[in-house]
């Protein structure tokens, strides 16, 4: 049921975001599940996806090699989800509340005041970590995958490990950046409400 | 509450931050050597002219030769396309900066087939399947070029058949 739920949310957010070469929410969503549900549950989200998104996409076909590439990249999410809900720093973060301590977030207008509260729900701390993960899961991605675009085009396997990352530099970019903002906004948002009612590992092992 | 939470995992922060770190140099790195590299033609040519070909084949027996003397040389391929051709593209914005071709004079792009693009290398004088999109390619290393509208049976380029037939086909420019 989770693993079709959030299928279901990752497919729809990747055609939705069509436009928008390499940003996806996809990744962030995998991720939540794995740090919510397990690494099981995770990859369980990363492969159903790409075995849909890699067959039917109007940008075109991935081919098998091509595709089984983008999965086990894919899973690098789940496992960074999967092991940073067991570290107590993962831990400390899914049950630390929203910081309203710093005063000095305050605007002149409403706006801003409103914005300034919201960025203090998300716990700059939290974010941080968060945004950093992704930021290393995304990275081992894009080195896998700009490896395995090249890997037929050259002649040995250092020369499509490096030609492959510097030509797929800019879209790597682009992806990282996209995940950091996402990581930061996205997942402790979902994990901190997921939390409060009462869904995954962390809050089951609160209520006890 | 904040800083207490930080200095208690300090392992765990100074080794995020500083595989953060890493990774940010070595991607700004990538970056601008494919920016110094793909860039702008050297120097001098600003203001100077060449001749490039271009071949369209539509993969149905009909193709045809474009040959232009006077292209800018600070040009890219994608430019030169919209130039003697109908492009149909998708663009994408800054960090990549590209155009997805999808249509060449109303012949669409669709599941079954695409445009590949392709050059001859100038040493070996073969046809290669280029890796890089048209807004990447300057007429510093390619002067004969070939859009080929065909069938979408392998991600394999080396399996595919170059847009001239029976002409002869590498894999990496030697």
């Amino acid at each position: 049921m989770i693993v079709a739920v959030f299928t279901a949310l990752s497919l729809a957010t990747n055609y939705a975001l069509i436009g928008f070469q390499n940003v996806k929410l996809m990744d962030t969503l995998v991720f939540i599940v794995a740090f919510l549900f397990g690494v099981r549950l995770g990859i369980g989200v990363a492969v159903s996806t790409w075995l849909v998104y890699g067959l039917v996409n109007p940008n075109g076909v991935d081919g098998p090699i091509i595709l089984s590439f983008l999965i086990l990249g894919e899973c690098f999410y789940a496992l960074s989800g999967a092991i940073l809900s067991r570290t107590s720093v993962g831990q400390e973060l899914s049950r630390m509340k929203s910081t309203d301590d710093s005063s000095r977030i305050t605007g002149r207008t409403s706006v801003f005041r409103k914005l300034g509260r919201r960025i203090r729900k998300l716990n700059p701390t939290r974010s941080l970590v968060f945004a950093l993960v992704g930021l290393q899961a995304t990275f081992g991605y894009d080195l896998l995958t700009n490896f395995a675009s090249w890997l037929f085009l050259t002649t040995s396997l250092y020369q499509a490990f490096i030609i492959g990352n510097l030509v797929g530099a800019p879209f790597s970019i682009a992806h990282e950046g996209s995940n950091v903002i996402f990581f930061a906004t996205v997942a402790p948002a979902v994990i901190v409400a997921t939390g409060r009612m009462g869904i995954g590992f962390h809050a089951r092992g609160r209520h006890k | 509450m904040r800083v207490s939470f930080v200095s208690q995992h300090k392992a765990f922060f100074s080794i995020i931050i500083l595989v953060a770190a890493i990774i940010i140099a070595v991607q700004g790195s990538a970056y601008y050597y494919y920016q110094e590299s793909s860039g702008t033609c050297p120097n001098p040519c600003q203001g100077s002219m060449v001749a490039v070909e271009t071949l369209i084949n539509y993969g149905n027996g009909t193709s045809h030769w474009i040959n232009k003397t006077d292209v800018p040389s600070d040009w890219n391929f994608y430019q030169l396309t919209a130039s003697i051709s109908r492009v149909q593209a998708t663009y994408y914005r800054p960090p990549t900066s590209e155009h997805l071709i999808t249509g060449i004079n109303g012949v669409q792009s669709n599941q079954q087939f695409f445009w590949s693009l392709w050059a001859i290398c100038q040493n070996s004088k073969a046809w290669i399947a280029t890796n890089v999109g048209a807004d990447a390619i300057h007429f510093t290393t390619y002067h004969t070029l070939a859009w080929y509208y065909q069938a979408t049976n392998s991600q394999d380029s080396s399996a595919w058949n170059p847009p001239v037939p029976g002409a002869a086909k590498a894999t990496i420019c030697g």
